[in-house]
């Protein structure tokens, strides 16, 4: 899968922000990421989100979206995020 | 597109009055002021800015007031040319934005001086007594306090505690980033030696707009150098004020902008009791939705931090930004040291401006009852 990346402005400690644009939805996407991530919905919300952690990456989205947004643990980033978009890119999209 | 609901005003305030734009077009679209024929019909924006500025700072001498790119420069302007040797000690507090915290460790780590953090309470604010303390136990050359807190809105007593510093011989340097515009200052009765102060936020000017006012026996070494239109045979800048701080073409056509803003809050004055009305309606709906809402007492500027117990502070933001389309500001909002002492390691900021509707506020309790389910 092909995507964009950005650097997101962040004021939190310790972390590093990307939005990633997407050829496929935020719920497609979140539907395909492996067990290891801890995944949550939110449909209550006008426009629902869902919301996913592993150890070191944290990501979020629209589930109609085609944006999400990752945080990446600060000691460690530049390996979180390799292996991130390593998976982004095996995707089918 | 849904309505953008922007509540991110402690930041730069959003929507300006109508006039500020177009004072700004007009600017760009004229000839520049510094065509320097220097006739008495001239209109010298920046001589009208200050003079406008010194009525709101409470300063009978306009031409302290040294204008340019924000508050951030003119703290920089300040902390970095204020004479100081190593070992003299510089007193502040841990509610202090990163553009005082950064230049002083600068010249703590190269010159050796020494910075004393002093805590504030649990919203952001210095009590009196630590600050008297400090005073009395630090003896220090300069004080550097914010007027109010970016994060809570907690508004200190300038007044007092300038009186404080002054009564050991310190210097003393305001902040007045998040409260120019919004809260009364009278820097002259007070005794406030230098202020700091934005044109893009509680002002209502455009970004790229600020200054720093010095009073008369305070000298400063110019931090910024360069020309000044005048007095260019001086190998070195002029003593006098404000050429000695303003190196450079300043930024016309966005003081043209502010200048139209103060003007227009000249005939619009704030309007304090249905403004506060309208913060404690928020913060206490904030309360009702199960939030944990920083409350200072007493004098405040219009701003709530508020963190959810089973949200992450990002993920809040995050949703209300990209889910109810409600601009806010999340995070250590660039004043790091400050949450050691509100007991929290970030929140979520709603900062509200002149022209927040009941129906703005609305829209983020509806949206924070949403996220808690």
């Amino acid at each position: 899968m092909r995507f964009e990346r950005k650097k997101v402005e962040n004021c939190f400690a310790d972390s590093r922000t990307y939005e990633y644009r997407i050829p496929v939805s935020g719920e497609a996407l979140a539907e395909s990421l492996p067990d290891v991530w801890e995944i949550r919905r939110n449909e209550r919300l006008r426009r629902p989100v869902f919301i996913a952690k592993k150890e070191g990456i944290h990501l979020k989205g629209l589930l109609a979206g085609h944006a999400v947004r990752a945080s990446f643990l600060e000691t460690e980033w530049e390996a979180r995020q390799k292996e991130f978009e390593d998976w982004m890119e095996d995707m089918d999209g | 597109m849904e309505k953008i609901v922007y509540l991110n005003n402690a930041a730069t305030s959003w929507p300006k009055p109508d006039c500020v734009a177009e004072a700004v077009q007009k600017a760009l679209q004229s000839p520049p002021g510094s065509m320097h024929r220097g006739g008495i019909e001239d209109v010298d924006v920046f001589a009208l800015v200050r003079q406008r500025l010194a009525t709101l700072l409470g300063v009978k001498d306009a031409e302290c007031i040294a204008l340019g790119s924000n508050a951030t420069w003119g703290l920089n302007l300040a902390l970095h040319g204020f004479p100081l040797q190593a070992g003299d000690v510089v007193v502040t507090t841990r509610a202090e934005h990163n553009s005082v915290l950064r230049p002083l460790y600068q010249r703590a780590v190269k010159e050796g001086i020494r910075v004393v953090y002093l805590d504030t309470d649990e919203v952001g604010r210095v009590p009196l007594s630590f600050w008297e303390r400090a005073m009395a136990d630090y003896r220090p050359r300069l004080a550097v306090f914010t007027h109010a807190s970016n994060v809570t809105g907690a508004v200190h007593d300038a007044a007092e505690m300038t009186a404080l510093a002054k009564s050991v011989g310190a210097a003393v340097l305001l902040d007045a980033s998040q409260s120019l515009g919004w809260i009364p200052l009278e820097a002259d009765s007070w005794g406030i030696d230098m202020i700091a102060f934005t044109g893009h936020k509680y002002l209502l000017g455009p970004q790229g707009t600020g200054g720093l006012f010095v009073r008369k026996g305070i000298s400063l070494q110019p931090w910024l150098q360069g020309g000044t239109g005048i007095r260019s045979e001086l190998e070195e800048m002029p003593e006098e004020m404000p050429l000695r701080l303003e190196a450079g073409t300043g930024n016309e056509p966005s003081f043209h902008g502010l200048l139209a803003a103060l003007e227009w809050a000249g005939e619009h004055p704030l309007e304090e009791a249905e403004h506060r009305a309208l913060l404690g309606y928020l913060r206490e709906g904030l309360m009702d939705a199960g939030a944990r809402v920083i409350l200072p007492d007493g004098l405040t500027t219009p701003v709530v931090s508020f963190i959810l117990s089973e949200e992450s502070v990002a993920d809040v933001g995050y949703i209300l930004g990209e889910s109810y389309d409600i601009i806010c500001r999340t995070g250590l909002h660039c004043a790091p040291k400050l949450f050691s002492c509100l007991g929290v390691s970030e929140t979520v900021r709603i900062s509200l401006s002149r022209f927040t509707q009941k129906e703005d506020v609305d829209a983020v309790l509806e949206a924070v009852r949403d996220i808690r389910g």
